[in-house]
């Protein structure tokens, strides 16, 4: 081969910055824009009226506002964005920056919603600081780190946990039923899970949502409040645990991206989330708290 | 002339089937066409060399690097390539400027200012500086057919794949594209994968075709219309054993290959009657 038939070889210089963190400033900005999660960020936030001027008690099951306004809804988000995405990166063909980039910058874009979702956690907590009564029911007997807990496990972790599955599953599948069968799915199994039965309280805590505590009755009283076994703290490990999981295998998706260290990375994880499961199900709160209140009457605190 | 592409000895398998068999070529600077029936593996050949899939068998060199090298070459050759597929599916929702701006990103330009300038003048390009705004949906076929040929050119890349890029085209934006395309190629390289011959005729420099997954021509566009020298008849009936026959507009019948009757005249060949001759009946079963 002479030099004039030599191939042109051409060097071009690498961008000052990593390309995800252009793409994650895009799908932050895109994410903050839908509607759907603006609609859901209202709903949220306008649950929080009643309380206003009142001293009304405010507990976990207030934290449903934002797992399924922002954290449910913001799953479908999530897909149809990393999709939207996939088709702009299949118009132009294989891209210097990859799939697993996209990937990150979606991940990254699950901020908006967990801050969201933060944001409502805060409020609940500053109203339970200035309105004595506002803690009410079983939590009252708790100590402040339990309370919190669960709290921002249920009330923001969610919102985070619920768009990171969002791009996984968008990453697996390109049903565009995939979101809403997950939804589904995920809330049939929170309402078997959720500690209404006896027999599966202990094990409750494998689910991304679960009760800790409520009017679930037992020893035939049907409404008698009951706070659930287990410790909300190790749950909460367990939960960003699953969040990271979630991002490890959403990222490693993309073939050209695999590599020894993110099977590793992986691997670690979920004996992570192994290890913080068994630990929520056997620390903290050994038995099932029975409020001494009979079911027809007032709740813990009340 | 230096040697954008190498192709040398690809074969690449779809289970039992040879999609590509053992095809070689090199291209230079220039306007390359790629004809071909459908299913002559003009497609996947296209998705070799933009590094989207893998040879079996051969290797491919695309701008000095390894199109089935380590993630590291690929990636250089990505960032000096423009790739328009054939079917492009629009995001819902986004606008033409956010569809090139994300593009852009992909093709790692960091810095907003020269992105976003770079964005305007692939729009000004196609034509479509005046609807930067609007969403994609609202665009015509042919709209949306340009600003899919738009993203190919971000970034003034060295090596341009096109993969049926004037379908959809009215006449003045396929002379717009024909222009365009006349400009990219003073400097860099262009493969156009077509059935449009006219197109081929227009603009490029040569022209390659596959047949069954091999390369059945490859060579100058004029060569190839000679090829076809003698063999195109003006009658008034159709030549019985032609591959192809249809109605002349001057009244008669043309005829592409066969033996003529001694009323027929022979016709000046275009690009179509070569590959027709080239490929025989089934270019035709092909176009049906």
């Amino acid at each position: 081969m002479t030099a004039a038939e030599s191939p042109a070889i051409v060097t071009v210089a690498e961008p000052a910055r990593p390309p995800w963190m252009d793409l994650a400033r895009i799908e932050v900005r895109r994410y903050a824009g839908r509607p759907a999660f603006l609609v859901g960020l209202v709903l949220t936030y306008a649950t929080l009226l009643p309380y206003l001027d009142g001293d009304e008690p405010t507990d976990e099951l207030s934290m449903i506002a934002p797992a399924a306004l922002l954290g449910m809804v913001g799953l479908s988000v999530s897909a149809h964005r990393v999709w939207a995405s996939d088709r702009c990166a299949e118009a132009a063909g294989p891209t210097p920056v990859g799939q697993a980039s996209r990937t990150v910058g979606h991940l990254a874009a699950c901020v908006v919603p967990f801050l969201a979702g933060l944001g409502f956690v805060l409020l609940t907590v500053l109203r339970a600081q200035s309105v004595p009564t506002v803690r009410g029911g079983y939590a009252e007997m708790m100590s402040d780190g339990w309370v919190a807990a669960v709290w921002f496990a249920l009330g923001a972790v969610s919102c985070l946990g619920g768009p990171i599955l969002g791009v996984v599953v968008a990453r697996k599948t390109k049903r565009a039923a995939a979101p809403i069968v997950t939804t589904v799915g995920l809330v049939l199994a929170v309402i078997v899970f959720q500690g209404l039965f006896e027999p599966l309280r202990r094990v409750r805590v494998v689910l991304p949502w679960t009760y800790w505590g409520g009017p679930f009755g037992i020893d035939g009283d049907p409404q008698r409040s009951v706070v659930l076994s287990g410790s909300p703290g190790w749950w909460l490990t367990y939960l960003i645990v699953l969040c990271a999981i979630g991002a490890v295998v959403a990222v490693r998706t993309d073939v050209e991206a695999r590599s020894a260290r993110g099977r590793t990375a992986l691997i670690v994880l979920a004996g992570l989330a192994v290890v913080t499961v068994v630990l929520a199900m056997f620390t903290g709160t050994a038995e099932t708290l029975v409020s001494p209140v009979p079911g027809d009457g007032p709740a813990w605190g009340g | 002339m230096p040697t954008t592409v190498r192709v040398s000895h690809v074969t690449r398998r779809y289970g039992p089937v040879a999609v590509l068999d053992d095809v070689s070529f090199d291209l230079s600077p220039g306007i390359t066409a790629l004809l071909g029936p459908n299913g002559a593996g003009k497609t996947t050949l296209l998705g070799l060399l933009s590094t989207a899939s893998r040879a079996d068998a051969g290797e491919i060199t695309v701008l000095g690097r390894r199109a089935d090298g380590p993630l590291a070459e690929r990636t250089e050759i990505r960032r000096r390539l423009g790739f328009l597929p054939q079917e492009v599916r629009f995001p819902a929702g986004m606008t033409a400027f956010g569809f090139l701006d994300y593009i852009a990103v992909l093709k790692k330009w960091d810095d907003t200012a020269a992105r976003h300038d770079e964005v305007r003048r692939v729009l000004g390009v196609v034509g479509l500086e005046d609807r930067p705004t609007i969403k994609v949906r609202k665009l015509s076929g042919g709209q949306r057919r340009r600003l899919a040929f738009a993203q190919a050119l971000i970034g003034d890349p060295d090596l341009l794949i096109l993969d049926e890029p004037t379908t959809g085209l009215d006449p003045e934006q396929r002379a717009t594209f024909r222009s365009t395309l006349s400009e990219r190629a003073r400097h860099g390289t262009v493969l156009l994968a077509t059935h449009q011959t006219e197109d081929v005729a227009a603009v490029c420099d040569r022209v390659i075709v596959l047949v069954g997954g091999r390369v059945a021509h490859d060579g100058d566009v004029a060569g190839f219309v000679a090829s076809a020298r003698d063999r195109v008849w003006l009658g008034e009936r159709p030549v019985a054993d032609a591959v192809a026959t249809w109605r002349d507009p001057g009244g008669g019948v043309r005829s592409v290959g066969g033996t003529p009757p001694a009323d027929a005249q022979a016709a000046p060949p275009t690009v179509e009657d070569a590959y027709l001759l080239l490929v025989g009946p089934r270019a035709v079963q092909g176009a049906a």
